[in-house]
């Protein structure tokens, strides 16, 4: 019972967070529009705004970790300064409650508000403060039909003292009133040049040590989305520099940290089923159980890979871009396997058992590969 | 009374004379032969039979379907008779109240009121009372009670009911003699309704009437009253309007879960001469839609290996095995997609539901099945109790090991058994202490012990178990103590906290916490907590004194034990 | 008195014998000031359980060992009691919220927040925070894990929490980005042997080589059921000399004979007895899935290799139809006629093969 004994109330608010605490995603967003990465043609566009001040409804679609938060962010900034931000500027994300009644409350109340006079900013600089107010809603496509048909509404009446910024990953769960009633702008995905230099430039800042490689792991680890690249990038180097003295981090630590499978696992999967690997050519580097032939050999290696406890999905996946970017496997096989990896993608989705699935898929898949 | 009343054509051509009345004539004239003889019958006190046997009982009861002509009918023969009817229903069931009492004494004056007036008056008037009453009546039983009472009066009571078979009537039953009034034919019924319809200016034909006749189940009352709506927009009808008037007024009987299964699954529900098309089966489903499934899944899958498809009659050997092996995989494949359905759209899409299970099911594999009670629902409780007895081995468990339930049931339960079980069985009484000494360690109780033992099967099955255990070992088994490391909740009457249902939140990956976190005052909740507990904690009982154990040891371990787990 | 399994459980993350990378980390973790939520996770038996717990005492030192149960009954909206049970000690808390079946969302907010209203008792404690350690992640809904997710966002600053779970594959993305993930492997069968070795030093006997790669490779990676094995073994037989025959349970010895009956004879007869042997196991609480696991394991190894993969085709197939299902009997049903119907087919080829 102790345990839920209260003491005195900790002045402690819930959102301060110590600043060496701070996730360097918040930390490194970038403050100003020019800072923003590789969206050169949204940024133009954003920028004559600033001059012009005529912000329209902004709907930002894209794949995650491309910018889109960041760049409203750092338009909201430069347009209000820090000062005014507050009282400019509502954020609600996927984790606050956006449901249908606090879309007619709060953000409603929010947007009826006249915007309040520009108080004079105290870092000198001055601000265009334009005469509205701005409404980010982020991930907005998992807000419900029936919230974002409330919105419709607000949108418009208010739409002389209130801009809204609907950011989300897929444009097609928006509703068409509501997209119809923004501009769109299109968020493409990074390239790896700008997100290596990003990530050398926070390691750097940090005084982290890393290598070309563990750049290259994480940038393929995170499958374009440079949020997941710098949240990486921290876990790994909270858990080398845990250690006294600290343990440089290395490409393995990445892929541990991320869930990943380590590509020799995979790659002695495909061995197994008879999927020749091209990069270990090895030929002293027989599969362990040679002896064991064709179902034994599959179902043994099967639970070798379960008893590592990897996850299925995740071996399943990557066993995929093995076999279906593989460069000699001929097209009437792939399209067998990639018919076996579909139905097990269902299957694990609808809460199948794992070990029964990636077996049944390594089964089809030596069948493909070894008859026809 | 005739009463030629404005509207109501039901009213208005009453039969006036027995020729008039449609089917049941045998049972009529027995009524009225009856009536007849009353008086006479009541004078030698009910001894004689008489002709139909009937002249031993004081009152009749009329029973069948509505609409066919029984209060008509008990109206008639007591006019003929010379008796003037009175008729009591459901509606004057707000008169009366669940004592015999008033109920008998209301009556007994209504009686007395009665013999005044024959006194007074020089011709015999006798009254019958006619009591109307549908199973859906809402008299208490102890209205049934009273109507028995009063039948041992001195007058004729005709008792009007649906379902003889309902409850409320048993005891009713005893005292009256059974009249049942079946649907009319369809004859009976034409000839009167093509007089009516003359006499109203309407032109129908006789196949015409024939179909409304039949749509409606020969209920003479729905087709005047279909009849007299229909006049006030037409005066004449044809074959398709019949039917469809036939068929809105259509009334749902409702079929018992049971009934449906029967006609789903029964012999030749798919046989090649059934009229009932798919769509009518489907319809037999919506009787009641959430057993009817259910049933028939159960049903069918526990005994469709019971019977052999016809299509295998006429093989033999090794291809009749095939092919036998071949339909069952379909049939079982096909139980296996209308589960599948049932748990995925169940509740939204009824109607393939229905299809689904009712169909697949009763259709690919069709033969005699005898109608065996479903084992599922056994083995299904079954499962549940032991679930959850499971778990309260777990919860114990806890302190000590880290499994949940699955591992405790495939591993630990399997590897105490030859350190709780096994020894009572090889060393009998001897082991008990050591038994126990185990148990505690890991704050097992004796259901506990019995929850072990139930969930073994194959050679540690609990019967094989038990019969291996002397009955001396068990007693001085129970007769010991175990340390307790918890108390179940309900044990101590905590009050359970209500859990907020609240509309689910309309946001796919959002729910609300409090924004603010209020924290109670300290002294506040350490004060009702205090009082509540002292109170109603079972734990602080004044300690009786305990049960002698065979080792003074074990009291004190128990009492050191409850001291660190409250 | 409790089993060795039990008995000699390492305490502290310096007595843990495998994973040590893992082991290093986590000490060097507890002792930073910045705690991260945690998902540990790996097959059955690997010794999650054992790191949480070891990971505590590093965190809180001895004080967590003082374990005690609470069990709270809410009422849901249904009107249904339900009783969750809590192990807790000063600093931390312990629950498993899918026993709450459809409610753990509302259990899990209730509790949490109940939780993070709090500070820690002990203002000598040597963190700020409590942990709460949350079982069986897994079968978490996913409502449930929305919750946690906005919890964990919240609370951060007096609150970490410890999924422990069988799989990712089940947890949303957001909670685990939210958490630092240890994959906790299953040990290897030379891992297995260091520990059996171990626990016979400590009772005072010898364990032969033979003996401890037996019990090793029978496991198959699950080091409880290794130790509870090693023990019964130990009872049957003391000197563990020779060879030895490891008594499977009782339910997996059950399920061989169902596979035995498949296999015998296909016909509706042995269906239905089949189907009576199935009923047994469902009602004595074995999971299905692992029914029809251990029999297809079982059939497999007695048929031909031609017809092995079909067979765990269809395990597959109706293993997820029995996840979706509400009557699990009825695709255990159709597996076996399936199979049945399979072998006889393939039988039948085979002998008139032999005739042309």
């Amino acid at each position: 019972m102790a345990f839920f004994q209260a003491k005195s109330t900790s002045a402690a608010s819930k959102h301060f967070v110590d600043p060496a605490h701070q996730p360097w995603v918040e930390k490194y967003r970038p403050k100003t529009i020019d800072d923003v990465s590789a969206q050169e043609h949204t940024i133009a566009v954003l920028r004559k705004t600033l001059v012009s001040t005529n912000l329209p409804h902004m709907l930002f679609y894209g794949p995650p970790g491309t910018g889109k938060t960041s760049t409203i962010l750092a338009l909201a900034r430069q347009l209000f300064g820090p000062d005014n931000f507050r009282n400019r500027v509502l954020e609600l994300n996927a984790s606050d409650e956006r449901g249908i009644s606090i879309v007619r409350e709060k953000i409603k109340s929010f947007a009826r508000q006249t915007p309040r006079a520009q108080a004079v900013a105290s870092d000198g600089t001055v601000y265009p403060c334009p005469p509205y107010k701005i409404i980010i809603l982020d991930e907005a496509d998992s807000m419900t039909q029936d919230a974002q048909g409330a919105l419709r509404r607000i949108m418009e009446t208010y739409a002389r003292i209130t801009r809204f910024c609907l950011v989300c990953n897929y444009v097609t769960r928006i509703i068409e009133p509501l997209a119809s009633r923004c501009s769109k702008f299109r968020f493409t995905p990074l390239d790896s040049t700008s997100t290596s230099s990003r990530l050398s430039h926070i390691a750097s800042a940090e005084h982290i040590d890393v290598s070309p490689e563990v750049i290259s792991t994480l940038i393929e680890t995170s499958g374009g989305d440079l949020r997941r690249s710098i949240t990486y990038l921290q876990s790994a180097s909270r858990l080398s520099s845990s250690t006294n003295p600290p343990v440089p981090i290395t490409p393995h630590d990445i892929q541990e940290i991320a869930g990943v499978v380590p590509t020799a696992v995979i790659n002695d999967f495909a061995k197994t089923l008879g999927v020749s690997v091209v990069e270990d050519m090895d030929v002293d580097d027989l599969p362990t159980n040679w002896k064991l032939k064709g179902f034994n050999a599959v179902q043994k290696k099967v639970k070798g890979i379960m008893r590592e406890g990897y996850s299925a999905s995740q071996t399943l996946s990557q066993l995929h871009d093995t076999i279906i970017l593989h460069p000699t496997l001929p097209a009437r096989q792939k399209a067998k396997c990639a018919l076996a990896f579909a139905e097990a993608d269902k299957a694990l989705c609808d809460g199948a058992d794992e070990e029964l699935w990636v077996l049944e898929v390594g089964l089809r898949i030596h069948k493909a590969v070894t008859t026809s | 009374m005739r009463r030629r009343a404005m509207g109501l054509w039901t009213t208005r051509y009453a039969p006036q004379s027995l020729k008039e009345i449609c089917g049941n004539k045998g049972q009529v004239d027995k009524l009225q032969q009856w009536l007849h003889d009353w008086s006479d019958s009541s004078k030698c006190g009910f001894k004689k039979p008489g002709r139909d046997a009937m002249n031993v009982c004081r009152a009749v009861m009329i029973t069948g379907p509505p609409g066919i002509g029984k209060t008509t009918s008990a109206h008639l023969c007591a006019k003929l008779e010379g008796f003037a009817p009175i008729e009591l229903d459901a509606s004057d069931a707000c008169k009366w109240d669940e004592h015999q009492q008033p109920v008998v004494r209301w009556m007994d004056g209504w009686v007395e009121t009665m013999r005044q007036t024959q006194q007074e008056s020089e011709s015999p008037i006798r009254r019958v009372s006619s009591w109307t009453k549908s199973t859906a009546c809402p008299l208490v039983t102890g209205g049934v009670g009273a109507l028995n009472a009063f039948i041992k009066t001195k007058i004729p009571v005709i008792c009007i009911a649906n379902d003889r078979g309902a409850q409320k009537l048993k005891p009713l039953i005893a005292n009256t003699f059974g009249m049942t009034f079946r649907r009319p034919e369809a004859q009976a019924v034409r000839s009167r309704i093509m007089t009516i319809a003359y006499k109203e200016k309407m032109k129908i034909p006789a196949n015409v009437v024939d179909q409304l006749i039949s749509g409606s189940q020969s209920e003479i009352r729905q087709v005047l009253n279909m009849l007299s709506t229909w006049r006030l927009s037409s005066s004449s009808m044809d074959f398709h309007e019949a039917k469809n008037l036939a068929k809105i007024n259509e009334k749902y009987t409702i079929l018992t879960p049971f009934d449906v299964t029967y006609k789903i699954l029964g012999p030749y529900a798919f046989g090649p001469n059934v009229r009932e098309t798919l769509g009518d089966k489907m319809e037999l489903y919506f009787h009641d839609h959430s057993f009817v499934p259910f049933l028939i899944q159960i049903k069918h899958t526990e005994n469709y290996l019971k019977t052999q498809p016809v299509k295998v009659r006429n093989l033999e050997g090794l291809p009749k095995m095939l092919k036998q092996l071949e339909l069952m995989d379909q049939a079982a494949s096909s139980i296996s997609d209308a589960d599948l359905v049932d748990a995925l759209i169940h509740g939204t899409t009824l109607v393939i539901d229905a299809i689904a299970c009712g169909v697949f099911d009763g259709g690919g594999y069709g033969g005699q099945n005898p109608m065996t009670f479903p084992r599922w629902l056994g083995q299904n409780s079954k499962q549940n109790k032991l679930s959850r007895q499971l778990g309260d081995v777990q919860v114990r468990m806890r302190l000590k090991v880290s499994g949940d339930k699955h591992e405790i049931r495939q591993s630990y339960i399997h590897a105490l058994f030859p350190h709780i079980v096994k020894p009572l069985i090889d060393r009998g009484a001897a082991a008990v202490d050591d038994v126990i000494e185990r148990m505690d360690g890991y704050y097992l109780s004796r259901e506990d012990w019995d929850t072990v033992v139930e969930l073994g099967v194959d050679t540690q099955k609990d019967d094989v178990v038990n019969k291996l255990i002397k009955p001396t070992t068990k007693t001085s088994y129970n007769s010991t103590d175990h340390p307790i490391p918890f108390h179940k909740a309900r044990d101590l009457r905590k009050v359970p906290k209500k859990l907020l249902g609240g509309p689910a939140p309309d946001l796919e990956d959002v729910f609300d916490l409090d924004d603010e976190v209020v924290d109670v005052s300290d002294d506040e909740k350490k004060k009702v907590k205090d009082e509540d507990e002292v109170a109603a904690d079972k734990l602080f009982q004044t300690s009786k004194p305990k049960t002698q154990s065979r080792k003074g040891k074990t009291t004190t371990v128990k009492g050191k034990k409850a001291q660190n787990f409250m | 008195m409790s089993l060795w399994v039990d008995k000699f459980r390492p305490k502290t993350l310096d007595d843990l014998h495998y994973h040590q990378s893992l082991s290093i980390r986590l000490k060097s973790l507890a002792a930073s000031a910045d705690f991260p939520h945690m998902l540990f996770y790996g097959p059955s038996g690997a010794g999650k359980k054992t790191r949480i717990s070891c990971t505590l005492r590093q965190l809180f030192g001895s004080g967590v060992e003082k374990l005690k149960i609470d069990q709270r009954v809410f009422i849901s909206p249904s009107k249904r009691k339900l009783e969750i049970n809590i192990v807790q000690s000063n600093f931390h808390i312990e629950i498993t919220p899918s026993e709450a079946g459809n409610y753990d969302r509302v259990v899990i907010q209730d509790l949490l927040k109940e939780i993070a209203q709090t500070q820690q008792v002990d203002l000598n404690a040597k963190h700020r925070f409590k942990v709460v350690v949350i079982n069986e992640a897994d079968s978490l809904s996913r409502d449930a894990q929305a919750a946690l997710r906005r919890t964990m966002e919240k609370y951060m600053s007096n609150m970490r929490i410890i999924l422990c779970a069988n799989s990712t594959s089940r947890l949303i993305a957001p909670i685990k980005s939210r958490c630092l993930l240890m994959r906790v492997a299953a040990p290897n069968p030379e891992e297995m042997q260091t520990v059996l070795e171990h626990v016979a030093k400590k009772l005072k006997f010898d364990l032969p080589e033979e003996a401890s790669q037996q019990i090793a490779e029978d496991s198959g990676g699950n080091m409880r059921k290794a130790l509870l094995v090693f023990e019964a073994l130990k009872m049957q037989s003391p000197d563990l000399s020779g060879s030895l025959t490891i008594a499977k349970p009782d339910w997996e010895i059950y399920c061989h004979k169902v596979a035995d009956l498949i296999v015998q004879e296909q016909s509706p007869a042995r269906v239905l007895e089949v189907r009576a042997k199935l009923y047994e196991l469902l009602a004595h609480c074995i999971p299905p899935t692992i029914i029809l696991k251990t029999i297809a394991e079982r059939v497999v190894e007695r048929v031909d290799e031609a017809m092995k993969a079909d067979v765990m085709h269809w395990a597959a197939f109706y293993e997820t139809r029995m996840r979706l299902g509400n009557k699990k009997i009825y695709h255990l049903e159709a597996w076996v006629v399936k199979v049945m119907s399979l072998y006889k087919h393939f039988m039948y080829n085979f002998d008139m093969a032999d005739f042309e």
